[in-house]
């Protein structure tokens, strides 16, 4: 089932401990090229149930498209090829004819960039419900305050949830885009720099509530902010380019390779983090 | 949690992408239905006395069975490149002026006005050609309705386009080259003429062209000033019959092989201002890649 | 020496294009002061409501309106359909590189540099005899309904690639289905753009004569039905004048009618554009 050299990553970090748990979802040597340009290279990566997996490196080496394509939404960018498959639960995601609209609402994506519709903050939140057949009037109200107490959104919006989402700050906006995908209890939320685009303070909010959610989520969250991975992941993944594409450098628990890692390149990036 | 069920893709997602693709096949279809119909439509008379009479009978007399385009041909010609010559260079002056010269609020207005008399329909500035223009002319020299009138009624409804294009290239002149060429020392004119027009010269060409296919296809206005005698003008105070009068003028009354000679002279006009626009695009993609 | 050669250039220059664009500003005002003035001094309410009476040199333009009316009605609801759904293809389901969607919209290119007196011959021919519909107010709408369909389909593209492309992707990661992307999300953004291809259209559709000479023809009154011939008002405009002695107090009255028409679409058009503007300004 895992690839050889998967597995020799496997054995260099958990050799000792012996304690590998089974990966929840799994790529095989996924590819993507955008046109001629390829964005990363066989990438094969374990994400661990109920952890925090970040993925940090450089700008440029594939780690955005990379998330986007654990949801199928890559598909969705004119001229990218993509190869290799994704393995979920012993389910084939890339199979044609698969359901990405089921597929979305088992797994959430939050954006760099704050992306509220310009409706109503109730209408965010309950128009991807109704979608997915939740009609029942109650349920949904429930469902929205429970989200919005879930992000600490609900006491700052709920005497004006009928106002457009677009008038809140960045920091509210990104709450609300995270509320908006935990309201369809997703199992896995993708988080593609969540933080980089707020303030300190709205930023500071966000990296809470992102390591509050990991005690329900799985959380894959892609950053460039090499002290947001130390303090809030479990597993780490290094992405650097290589021959012109995107490649995984290393894998492992943060403490591992932040501490001690085993690839030279790993090495000069974390301490140029120190440094 | 990912079985094959919940794995199938939706239904009415296929329903709505293949409505809205068999709308767009028909929208798309249009132009060569149009072009079918008319080939179509022509091809009795072609059958029957050949594509070459078109060009060489002895005149147009339809009922005779004779069928020379060449008078009207000459005429919608001369007047489209007449009016395109005169709108190209006063349309480049408003261009000019709107983005060098004018004060904003002025060439907002300027700009308002030129947008006005694009909307204004062919049929009024006709009109406006026979109650006005056609009375003027013919003061200055009998009988009035003539290629000239048809020129200057021409040039005034393509001029607005021809200078709402100019306006549009002369707006996207790099800023920038602008300021390093004021810091280089250059006077307004000169970079006007030394900067601005080189770099818009294929797009202004473009534009032009494409005004030549808009004149040439003009109907309503130039056929109530041109005084429709079916001749070659020795003049430009002579009367003359465009192609597109002619079919207006015919159209509705003909039949059989009259019918079908108007079809082709349709023909005739299609390809002329399709073969314009073409001419005009490869112009104007040329410029991208400068 | 040089300097002052050159500011002479310069100074000739600025003179000439400020006397030029002036002179033809005044004569533009002119020329629509001419058009518009008589029959803003001549015309009365009644005008409206009464129907022409002898071949249209008196009495009003009731029937014409109405025709007017009936004509553009015909169009817009065979064009909507098919434009809407040719721009929402063409933006949402196809790249640049699709062969059925380049070739669309080279289609419609060409479809936009039609002139519109081969759209009458097109629509004589297929409507008229073909389908037998015969001179009327449903051919002639028909007729136009090709003419507007690039303008309309290009707007409504323009309104449609204004929504920033987050609102699809987050739309999608959300798992909503592309049709309730459109339903939603795409065309509720897209309604400025396609009120803009559609009073563009009316526009058009309104000012056009040539293909409606011979599509749905001169009869002057009362149409009973949209498969009745009826004349529209800019025909109604080119009769009184070329073929009506003495109709040319009556057309300056109905020139001003379509003017004043026209000049309220394009005022609107311009005001729904701006807006569609700030929009796309804003979410920048």
């Amino acid at each position: 089932m895992i690839p050889e050299n998967e597995r020799q990553i496997f054995k260099e970090n958990f050799d000792n401990q012996n304690l590998a748990p089974k990966p929840f979802l799994q790529t095989h040597e996924l590819s993507m090229s955008y046109r001629a340009k390829k964005a990363f290279h066989n990438i094969s990566m374990p994400i661990h149930f109920g952890k925090i997996t970040a993925i940090v490196g450089p700008s440029g080496c594939g780690k955005s498209s990379f998330l986007m394509c654990l949801n199928r939404l890559a598909e969705m960018i004119p001229d990218t090829q993509i190869s290799g498959h994704i393995e979920l639960d012993q389910n084939n995601l890339m199979k044609n004819g698969a359901c990405t609209v089921a597929l979305r609402k088992k797994i959430g994506m939050i954006f760099q960039k704050p992306s509220p519709f310009p409706f109503s903050i109730r209408k965010n939140i309950i128009l991807p419900l109704m979608e997915h057949g939740q009609k029942n009037r109650r349920i949904l109200n429930e469902k929205l305050e429970f989200v919005l107490k879930k992000v600490g959104l609900w006491d700052e919006v709920k005497s004006r949830l009928e106002t457009s989402a677009l008038q809140l700050s960045g920091g509210q906006q990104q709450r609300l885009c995270i509320a908006r995908a935990l309201a369809l209890e997703p199992e896995i939320l993708l988080m593609d720099e969540p933080c980089s685009a707020l303030d300190p303070l709205s930023s500071a909010v966000v990296e809470d509530l992102m390591k509050d959610l990991s005690k329900d989520y799985t959380v894959v969250v892609v950053t460039h902010n090499l002290a947001q991975a130390k303090r809030i992941a479990d597993y780490v993944a290094f992405f650097w380019v290589q021959e012109g594409a995107g490649s995984l450098i290393e894998f492992g628990p943060t403490k591992e390779i932040f501490e001690n890692p085993k690839n030279p390149l790993t090495l000069s990036y974390i301490s140029g983090f120190r440094g | 949690m990912f079985n094959s069920n919940t794995l199938s893709p939706q239904r009415n997602d296929f329903f709505l992408l293949w409505t809205l693709r068999s709308l767009s096949l028909i929208g798309g279809a249009l132009s060569l239905l149009i072009l079918l119909f008319i080939v179509f439509e022509s091809s009795s008379v072609i059958q029957e006395i050949g594509g070459l009479s078109f060009f060489t009978d002895a005149s147009w007399y339809p009922k005779e069975g004779l069928f020379n385009l060449v008078p009207m041909l000459a005429a919608s010609l001369l007047a489209a490149f007449g009016a395109a010559l005169l709108a190209a260079p006063l349309g480049i002056l408003v261009g000019v002026f709107c983005n060098f010269y004018a004060p904003q609020s002025l060439a907002w207005f300027y700009r308002r006005c030129i947008d006005l008399l694009a909307g204004i329909p062919s049929v009024v500035y006709g009109f406006w050609g026979l109650v006005f223009l056609v009375p003027w002319i013919g003061s200055l020299r009998p009988p009035g309705a003539s290629l000239i009138s048809g020129i200057i009624i021409l040039t005034i409804m393509i001029l607005p386009t021809m200078a709402m294009t100019a306006d549009a290239i002369f707006r996207t002149t790099s800023k920038s080259q602008l300021k390093s060429a004021s810091a280089l020392g250059f006077s307004k004119w000169s970079i006007i003429y030394k900067i601005v027009f080189p770099a818009a010269r294929k797009n202004l060409f473009a534009g032009f062209i494409l005004q030549i296919g808009r004149a040439l296809g003009e109907t309503m206005a130039i056929l109530m000033v041109c005084g429709n005698v079916v001749q070659l003008p020795k003049s430009f105070f002579d009367p003359v019959r465009t192609l597109t009068a002619n079919m207006a003028l015919e159209m509705a009354y003909a039949t059989g092989q009259h019918r079908s000679a108007l079809f082709v002279s349709g023909l005739l006009l299609l390809i002329l201002v399709v073969g314009l626009v073409f001419i005009a695009d490869f112009f104007e993609q040329d410029l991208r890649y400068d | 020496m040089i300097k002052s050669a050159q500011s002479k250039v310069e100074y000739l220059v600025t003179y000439i294009v400020w006397g030029l664009s002036i002179l033809l500003l005044l004569s533009m005002i002119f020329l629509i002061y001419k058009m518009v003035g008589p029959g803003f001094s001549t015309i009365r309410w009644d005008y409206f409501l009464s129907e022409p009476l002898n071949s249209g040199r008196s009495g009003g333009i009731s029937s014409i309106l109405i025709s007017t009316l009936l004509i553009v009605g015909v169009c817009l609801f065979v064009a909507i359909p098919i434009g809407l759904g040719t721009a929402i293809w063409l933006t949402e389901f196809t790249t640049s590189q699709s062969f059925l969607g380049q070739n669309i919209r080279r289609s419609l290119d060409i479809l936009a540099g039609v002139p519109s007196i081969v759209f009458g011959l097109f629509g004589n021919a297929l409507f008229c005899r073909y389908l037998g519909l015969g001179f009327s107010i449903i051919s002639g709408g028909l007729t136009l309904a090709c003419m507007v369909l690039p303008i309309l389909i290009r707007s409504i593209e323009v309104g449609i690639r204004s929504i920033p492309s987050e609102h699809r992707f987050s739309a999608s990661a959300l798992g909503l289905s592309t049709f309730s992307q459109l339903y939603h999300l795409i065309l509720p953004l897209a309604v400025p753009g396609i009120v803009v291809g559609l009073v563009l259209g009316i526009g058009r559709a309104v000012a056009e004569t040539a293909a409606l000479v011979f599509t749905s023809g001169y009869v002057d009154r009362m149409p009973s039905s949209i498969s009745d011939s009826g004349r529209s008002l800019s025909v109604h405009i080119y009769d009184l004048s070329m073929n009506v002695p003495g109709g040319e107090s009556n057309a300056y009255k109905s020139v001003f009618v379509i003017l004043i028409l026209l000049f309220f679409l394009n005022t609107l058009t311009m005001f729904l554009a701006d807006r569609l503007l700030a929009r796309k300004v804003m979410n920048e």
